[in-house]
Order: structure tokens, then C-alpha cells, then sequence
């Protein structure tokens, strides 16, 4: 067997950004279940070195208000944030405040010349955005900025979330998602997979996904 | 602010109430002197409040004086005056508003009015305390995460100081001119190929009584990922490895595109068939190849160039006669890493990304090639890539005239374990591009090292090795290809 020692190499960075619905009617169990699917989120990261040290996560709540829970940071710098759930569907304004975020992002990661992997923004939401008037404004900057490849942006409804609101603001190449029941546990299992597969070697024109049959609604293996 | 809002909430019930007394109360009033009085007449109390048979009984004494009497039942002064024995003519004319009673109930209505006021009051002021409350607490709390995360940054940043500190360097700056980020990158290459160097010492081991074999091992293993992954993702690397006449041993990696479905039949039939069929014909008809000698860099090119593109058309060919329902060439989108060397030098080319590095004979590990770098971290361009207009942009080909001890092809689901190629350093990254002198130098001292009846041995190991040689290259989510050949 050969004996071989392994350079200490900076790993490049892959952020991701959960925007999570923290209204009202979020209350009770899918705000339970959904802080469950984020502890198992930490803990298969934390099972993985490459992606320990690789994928950045920051968590943006939203409400009555935008709460920035966690700004990015590898998982052994996480802070389990507490979830509790009140308040009208802010989406709007978390989604603006998620891409500012991943600009800053990024422009720190070019200030230092490290290349990085396309960062992620994933809205997990009941309801629909009360807080935008004109949901094509918000729809034509993510289209724009999903074709430019400057994110991606996946939106995932939960139970009576308003699944053509959330086809209206998502880009055509990634349509929103119905989660299973309160799947949650195992949306972030899949997340946590797509987030190691997604940093190997790709064309740019195709993302090629673990399957999400366990959690998707309306799902079926071709 | 309590007892004014208290005093509004209180005029506005008992005006409320009252308004609607006055409007109760006007509706029959008849006043007594305007009543024509036979000899007696009752009147009965409206007033919900009171009884409807307490009743008010007026007699008529005289002409400008009348008798009143409190009545308790209405049928006890019929029973009285209706009596057809009786003198007395009584007349129910109608009902009056009684003022007495009338007073005490408002009063009552403004102290009920009080009472609900009070309570309605109470409970507002209840539940606005406690929202208060609650409100404040969260303000508390998301203002000490905020100063949570203010420390963490705080501490990280005093980390990296104290450790810039102790190795002697100045905190990192936050701007840097390109004229200092070129400096520091250069410096940083000269520091990891300073430290890369084999020892006088190391060399002479390697060195020593050369018998002018080469020894070639090749492996490609499964990634950590793709194997996890449901349904099982197939391995995407391939590789190949040909001694040629002359003393020229050919060595080829491709890494199929991990988001193309059918790239592990791209990279097998590249790796395995098509270059190394294309690559053979090309070269037998070519003089320096036969005399053994290094071409020039654009006659070089020239070869690549062509041995690439028909090897291209045959996997379009291929895929076309293949049983494979593929919407496009892309499916089979892989990457090439190619290395032709003897013991003068070694010509290589690539298209996309992984490593290649040699060791020469003065101890120094050496980059083959520059892999090839998208935008992102892990974008790059593969054979099937739109890069056959401008194949001098994405066709990389190097002659290295020096004496190879080693020469050695990667994947880039090994270049972490075994190349510095990713370092953060005075807040720049830098990609030196230098292959781990304590990842190879092991390797080649035990080939070197290992007796000749012991070296059938050697393959296995090699497969070991890439497997789960250490804890990175077992946790290693890509796929992990290496061609190593050392001159024994």
C-alpha cells in the first residue's frame, strides 16, 4: 500500500441561500417540521468534508418583517437558528434582500480571485407574497439573473402555498415545486445531495439533479 | 395616556347610551295639566326597566290637585275601579315616561357603560401589554443574534490576524492593485515549488542504479457521490495507458461531464478507441515520432488538432450506429488529458479541466498543463464543447524538453488531494498549480523500492490508493482516474 500524505487546499466556495416562510400559518407543525429538515440539512453536511468546508449557508426568515438568521457561513460556524412562526407572507421583500446578500457575496469571493460555484437561493413558503404589487417586476429580474447565471432560484411550496404565484416569480428553467405532505427531512436529504453534485464538473447548460421523487409532489421517474 | 385614553372610552359609551335614552323617552311624553282627567286615569310606566304593571295611579281630587299613587299590579286597580258598583270612571289614556325613574336609569346605563367600558378597556390594555412584551423580547433576541454574529465575525477575523500574526505576515488588506495580487501569486508559486523539492538525498534514491524501465500504473474509482447517489451514477472517468514502439508511452484520462447522463460511455470509447486508434495512425507516418524525438509546438499542434477532431467525428459516428436513445452529442460530453512521453521529454494536450505534472531530473515537481477554467469553480469546456471555431483558445499542448523522471495524468476528482492548487494567501487565492511533493514522493520511492519479482503487486496497490489511500481520497465525491508512470 502506498503511504501518501494529502496537501491542505482551500476549498471553493458554494453559497446558499434558505428563505424560509416563518407567517403565521406556518405555525404548529410545518414550522416544527421544517426546523427538523434544516437540523438534518447540518447534520449530512457535517457528514461530508468536502461540502463541510465547501458550501456556505445563510438563512433569511420572513414574516411581518425580514430576519437575517445566519449570514453565510460554513456549518461549523452555523448557528441552529429557532423558528417560530407569526405574521403576513413578506416575500417579496426576503427575496430582495437574498440576492443583495448573494451579490455582496460574491463580490467578496472576487475581491480575493476565488473562483466559486453558482450560488443557490431557495424559497420554502405556504402562502404566496403579500408584500409585492406587481409580481412580474420580481419575476423579470429572477429570470434575468437565473439566464445571466448569477444564481440559481428554486422556489418550494408547501401544503396550501400558491403554486401559480410562485411559477409567476420563478425563472422557466427551475419551476417551483410542491413538497410532499410536510416532507421536509426529506427536501433537505435531496438539497444536501444536489448541493455535493452539483459542485463536480458540468456543462454550463445542463443541472443534473438527484432525483426528488421522495419529496416532490406530482413527481414520476421517466 | 392611560387615563385619557380611559376618558375617551368612557364619553363615548355614555354619550352612546344616553342618546339612545333621550330618543326612547321622546317618543309618547305627555305631560299631565294637558290631560282632560275624568275622575281618575292611569298611567302606565314604559320604561323596560320597570315593570309593566307597576303603575302609576292620578286621581282627581280637585280641580287643580290630583292624588298619586303607586300602584303595584295594573288588574288590582282594574279589579278596584272597574267595578260597575264603583262611582270612580277610570280611563288607561296612555303612557308617560316616568322623570324619577327614568334619571335612576340613566344613571344605571352610565354606570353598566362605565363598567363595560372599564372591562373593555382592561382587556385592550391587557392584550396590548402583552404584545408589548412579546414584541420587545423579539427585539431582544434577534438584536443579541445580530451581536452573536457581530462576535463570530469579530472572532474570525481576530483569528486570522493572530495566525497572520505568528507566521509574520501583515493582516490581509482589503484592496489590492492587480500589481500586488501578480506579485503575491507569483510569490506563493516560488514558495510551494521551494517546498516541493526533492532532497539531493531523495533524488539519489530515485536515482539509483536506473535500469531504464518504465513502470505505469492506472486506476480509475468510483466517487463518494456516485456511488450514494439513487440510482448509482456509473464511474465517468476512463483512462488508457500503451507502450509504443520507440520507448513512447501514450497515457490518456478523460473525465465524462458529471451533468451529462451517458458521459461514461463518452469518456470509455474517447480514451479507450478513438484517440488511441487516431492518435496511432497519425503518428506512424510522422519522422520525429519514429526517430524518437520532440516535435515543435505548432507541429505538435497541428497533430493534436487533428487526432482530436477525427476522433470526435468517430464518436459521432459512434453514437449514431450506438443503441443509445441520446438527444445530442452533448450526453456524451467528456474531457481529454493526454500525455505522449519517453525519456526526453513529454508532449501532452488537454481540452477542459484536470492535472497533469511531471518530476524532473533535478528533484522539481513541475505542472504539465493549465487546466482549463470556466467562470465557475467547477465549469469547464469538453470535447463536445462549441470550441472548434477557435480550437487554439480551449486546445491546450505543451513539449516539455526535459528529462522526465515521472509524469503523471489526474482527474480532477484528485487534484485536491494531490496538487496545491487552491490556497488563500494575505487574502488572495492562488492556484499554483504544483503537484504534493508528499503525495508522489512516497509513491515513487516504493516503486523504486520494491523488488522486480514483487512489482506484479503494484497494480493492486495502485487501485488501493485511489480507492481509500487516505481519508480524502475516500470521502472524494468525484470520480478519481490517476496515470502515473515512473523510469525505474
Amino acid at each position: 500500500m502506498f503511504d501518501v500524505q494529502s496537501p491542505v487546499n482551500y476549498e471553493q466556495k458554494c453559497l446558499c441561500v434558505l428563505l424560509l416562510d416563518t407567517s403565521g400559518s406556518m405555525h404548529g407543525n410545518p414550522i416544527s417540521e421544517l426546523q427538523n429538515g434544516i437540523e438534518i440539512f447540518h447534520h449530512e453536511i457535517s457528514g461530508d468534508p468536502t461540502t463541510t468546508n465547501r458550501l456556505e449557508i445563510a438563512i433569511i426568515t420572513f414574516d411581518s418583517k425580514v430576519n437575517v438568521l445566519q449570514n453565510p457561513s460554513l456549518v461549523s460556524d452555523f448557528i441552529m437558528p429557532k423558528l417560530s412562526a407569526n405574521g403576513a407572507t413578506f416575500m417579496g421583500e426576503a427575496i430582495e434582500e437574498a440576492i443583495s446578500l448573494v451579490e455582496a457575496r460574491k463580490s467578496w469571493y472576487k475581491l480575493t480571485g476565488q473562483p466559486y460555484y453558482r450560488p443557490w437561493i431557495i424559497v420554502i413558503t405556504d402562502g404566496e407574497p403579500t408584500d409585492v404589487p406587481n409580481l412580474f417586476d420580481l419575476h423579470k429580474k429572477i429570470q434575468e439573473d437565473v439566464n445571466n447565471k448569477k444564481y440559481f432560484f428554486y422556489a418550494i411550496g408547501v401544503e396550501d402555498a400558491n403554486m401559480d404565484k410562485l411559477k409567476q416569480i420563478s425563472s422557466e428553467k427551475m419551476p417551483p415545486a410542491k413538497l410532499q405532505g410536510l416532507k421536509f427531512a426529506d427536501f433537505f436529504k435531496w438539497l444536501s445531495a444536489s448541493m455535493t453534485q452539483v459542485t463536480s464538473s458540468a456543462d454550463d447548460s445542463i443541472i443534473n439533479l438527484p432525483s426528488p421523487a421522495d419529496w416532490m409532489e406530482g413527481f414520476v421517474i421517466k | 395616556m392611560r387615563s385619557y385614553q380611559f376618558l375617551i372610552f368612557s364619553v363615548i359609551f355614555v354619550s352612546f347610551f344616553n342618546f339612545v335614552s333621550v330618543l326612547e323617552g321622546s317618543s309618547k311624553r305627555y305631560d299631565i295639566n294637558d290631560i282632560e282627567v275624568p275622575d281618575s286615569v292611569i298611567l302606565l310606566a314604559e320604561d323596560s326597566c320597570l315593570n309593566v304593571n307597576d303603575s302609576i295611579f292620578i286621581k282627581k281630587k280637585e280641580q287643580d290637585s290630583i292624588e298619586i299613587y303607586n300602584v303595584p299590579n295594573f288588574d288590582s286597580i282594574n279589579s278596584l275601579y272597574n267595578d260597575s258598583n264603583s262611582s270612580i270612571k277610570t280611563k288607561i289614556i296612555g303612557t308617560i315616561k316616568v322623570k324619577v325613574k327614568r334619571l335612576f336609569l340613566i344613571f344605571l346605563k352610565i354606570f353598566f357603560a362605565l363598567l363595560f367600558t372599564s372591562l373593555i378597556y382592561f382587556v385592550y390594555i391587557y392584550n396590548r401589554d402583552k404584545n408589548q412584551k412579546i414584541y420587545n423580547l423579539e427585539q431582544e433576541i434577534s438584536s443579541l443574534r445580530n451581536q452573536l454574529l457581530k462576535n463570530d465575525n469579530q472572532i474570525n477575523y481576530l483569528k486570522e490576524t493572530l495566525e497572520n500574526l505568528k507566521k509574520g505576515k501583515s493582516p490581509a488588506e482589503e484592496f489590492k492593485s492587480i500589481e500586488e495580487i501578480i506579485y503575491i501569486r507569483s510569490k506563493v508559486v516560488k514558495e510551494i515549488e521551494n517546498e516541493n523539492k526533492l532532497s539531493k538525498e531523495e533524488l539519489l534514491i530515485l536515482l539509483k542504479d536506473c535500469d531504464r524501465r518504465w513502470i505505469t500504473l492506472g486506476h480509475s474509482a468510483l466517487g463518494n457521490s456516485h456511488a450514494k447517489s439513487i440510482p448509482p451514477i456509473p464511474c465517468q472517468d476512463s483512462f488508457h495507458v500503451e507502450i509504443l514502439e520507440n520507448g513512447w508511452i501514450l497515457s490518456i484520462v478523460c473525465d465524462g461531464a458529471g451533468s451529462a447522463k451517458l458521459s461514461h460511455l463518452g469518456s470509455e470509447f474517447l480514451a479507450r478507441t478513438a484517440i488511441p486508434l487516431n492518435l496511432k495512425s497519425k503518428l506512424s507516418k510522422l519522422s520525429w515520432y519514429s526517430s524518437n524525438h520532440l516535435p515543435e509546438k505548432d507541429v505538435w499542434f497541428h497533430v493534436v488538432l487533428d487526432v482530436l477532431s477525427k476522433s470526435l467525428e468517430d464518436l459521432r459516428k459512434w453514437i449514431m450506429e450506438s443503441i443509445y436513445d441520446a438527444e445530442s452529442e452533448k450526453e456524451f460530453a467528456s474531457t481529454v488529458i493526454l500525455s505522449l512521453h519517453n525519456c526526453n521529454g513529454v508532449l501532452t494536450a488537454n481540452i477542459g479541466d484536470g492535472r497533469g505534472g511531471y518530476l524532473n531530473n533535478r528533484g522539481e515537481f513541475r505542472p504539465l498543463f493549465e487546466p482549463f477554467k470556466g467562470d465557475e469553480a467547477n465549469s469547464t469546456v469538453f470535447i463536445t464543447s462549441p470550441i472548434w471555431v477557435k480550437p487554439n483558445d480551449f486546445i491546450n499542448v505543451n513539449v516539455i524538453n526535459e528529462i522526465p523522471l515521472s509524469v503523471f495524468i489526474l482527474s480532477d476528482g484528485l487534484e485536491k488531494v494531490s496538487f496545491n492548487c487552491s490556497k488563500m494567501v494575505d487574502g488572495i487565492w492562488v492556484d499554483p498549480n504544483i503537484p504534493y511533493r508528499n503525495f508522489f514522493y512516497p509513491i515513487l520511492k516504493k516503486i523504486k523500492e520494491i523488488p522486480q519479482e514483487h512489482e506484479f503487486r503494484l497494480p493492486d496497490d495502485w487501485k488501493n490508493l485511489l480507492e481509500s489511500g487516505n481519508e480524502l481520497i475516500k470521502t472524494e465525491n468525484d470520480d478519481k482516474t490517476m496515470v502515473i508512470s515512473f523510469l525505474k
